[in-house]
């Protein structure tokens, strides 16, 4: 929100401000109409675009971004001037303009009849921030593999010493080398979590991208929780309200997302209590909510529980956890283009939601076929 | 009693798959450090399947198992691979190689037996 002093709220010098503003700031911002033609741009658009400024102005958004990347941008264009006047309607995407690597942002402006009337289009130069992501995501895979090594040397001798490969053991022996085995798999899953992590930031996760039925990764994920949520008396609670549509997406990514968004919701919710999953359509996208009875998420963790090893102060953690579910979540459900956070409950608890786009038809039937 | 040959560069991991491999009865394995040893192990034992690490210095797993399917005499062997690095293009490469499966590591050992027996039972009858 920009908030201006009163007293200095006069057309001519708010003008001058934004002018200001717009000009010298890092980020390329440009305006255009409903039709694409560029009415503003900044320096720092004309930069990234590797363009000259007199040819912007009046020019049309889609010749000045090259193809393939233009053509995107006309769908998601399309698309918005379709929508009706919604505060969450944006398209992002990152493209390659030349060496560049830059992420763009359209968000729509409507105008009274709840119509797109223009389009702010913001763009930033992240080549820096994709190179160091890059190096970080080759050391982690380089790290993940030197660790791997060791750890199956730990986890095969461990695995033949409990299967008496090695002969009897004695009882003591044996509960001994299972705390050795529970600490070794956890040493494994978080290793192929820091693996998942370390893709996503560097937007390098493979998504197998399919036309997919969420109903049906809500079933197999909850599925695969039902014993977690047996031994801890919780009811595990599926509605779908209205028709929700296919998206296109990795399924068993999805399906990952839904099992650490469950499985949290059953690690912080008290016995005998429900943990409901909901999928919704909402302003033409699809909606996973899973909703607990637990503790909320304090107001000042919101944001922060979605980040690395983060861990509330205020959020007492039944269960030990290394704190990457949510992030691996998040960039999962990021890299489909979609939106990930967390409400408080009016009654208590709290709901998660994550929401996705529902592609257009010609999406559709290109993932299909 | 089936001869796995087994090659891997890592002399723990080494000692591991050849343990979990006997473990019950059904195979007899032999070893080797590297792609080249194994290679020369291939032609004087004449293995039934060959079990083999995909990164090894020298000659990584997916040549070493080109260079068996090109050999007339040890084509017909089955070879299962084995990675710490499973990603997007492994089961391409896999193919490719003409290799049969390639298992993640870590591993199950007191599986492992059985899902090399599965593996080529099923190349078999293909």
């Amino acid at each position: 929100m920009t908030m201006i002093d009163p007293n200095y709220s006069q057309p001519t010098i708010e003008r001058s401000m934004f002018e200001a503003v717009i000009a010298n700031i890092g980020i390329g911002v440009m305006v255009c109409d409903s039709d694409g033609r560029i009415i503003l741009a900044n320096g720092s658009a004309v930069r990234i675009l590797d363009t000259r400024s007199d040819r912007v102005l009046a020019a049309s958004m889609f010749d000045i971004i090259p193809s393939p990347q233009s053509a995107e941008l006309r769908a998601a264009f399309r698309h918005l001037s379709r929508t009706r006047c919604d505060d969450n309607a944006f398209h992002e995407r990152t493209f390659s303009i030349g060496k560049r690597t830059v992420k763009c942002a359209t968000y729509p402006i409507f105008s009274t009849d709840d119509r797109m009337s223009q389009a702010v289009i913001v763009l930033q130069d992240i080549t820096h921030e994709t190179e160091i992501a890059q190096a970080k995501t080759e050391f982690t895979w380089m790290v993940a593999h030197e660790l791997r090594t060791p750890l199956t040397a730990l986890n095969g001798s461990i695995g033949l010493i409990l299967g008496d490969a090695a002969g009897e053991t004695n009882e003591r022996t044996r509960s001994l080398i299972s705390i050795a085995q529970a600490s070794c798999d956890r040493l494994i899953r978080l290793l192929d979590d820091m693996l998942d992590v370390a893709q996503a930031e560097a937007g390098a996760l493979r998504l197998r991208l399919h036309v997919v039925s969420l109903d049906g990764c809500l079933i197999r994920a909850l599925e695969s929780l039902k014993q977690q949520a047996d031994e801890k008396h919780i009811r595990l609670v599926t509605r779908t309200t209205g028709d929700v549509p296919s998206v296109v997406a990795d399924p068993d990514r999805i399906e990952q997302v839904i099992v650490n968004l469950v499985s949290n919701a059953i690690k912080y919710s008290p016995p005998q209590s429900s943990v409901t999953a909901l999928l919704k359509r909402v302003r033409g996208r699809a909606q996973i909510r899973i909703m607990d009875e637990g503790p909320s998420v304090p107001d000042a963790d919101r944001e922060r529980i979605f980040e690395k090893f983060y861990r509330g102060k205020d959020i007492d953690s039944p269960e030990r956890s290394h704190g990457l579910g949510l992030a691996i979540s998040k960039a999962i459900v990021e890299q489909h283009g979609g939106r990930i956070y967390v409400r408080r409950r009016r009654l208590g608890g709290s709901t998660f939601v994550v929401d996705l786009p529902i592609p257009g038809e010609d999406e559709l039937l290109r993932s299909a076929g | 009693m089936r001869k796995i040959l087994i090659i891997e560069d890592e002399p723990e991991i080494r000692t591991i798959l050849a343990m979990a491999v006997e473990n019950d009865g059904t195979f007899e394995a032999v070893t080797a450090g590297d792609g080249p040893e194994g290679l020369r192990i291939a032609q004087s034992e004449r293995p039934d399947v060959i079990l083999m690490d995909v990164f090894m210095p020298g000659m990584d797993g997916y040549e070493v198992c080109r260079r068996v399917k090109s050999d007339p005499a040890l084509q017909h062997i089955p070879v299962v691979l084995l990675s710490a690095q499973i990603e997007h293009k492994t089961q391409e490469k896999t193919r490719e190689a003409g290799a049969c499966a390639c298992l993640g590591k870590p591993f199950d050992p007191m599986q492992l037996a059985d899902r090399i027996r599965g593996i080529i039972d099923e190349a078999a009858s293909a």
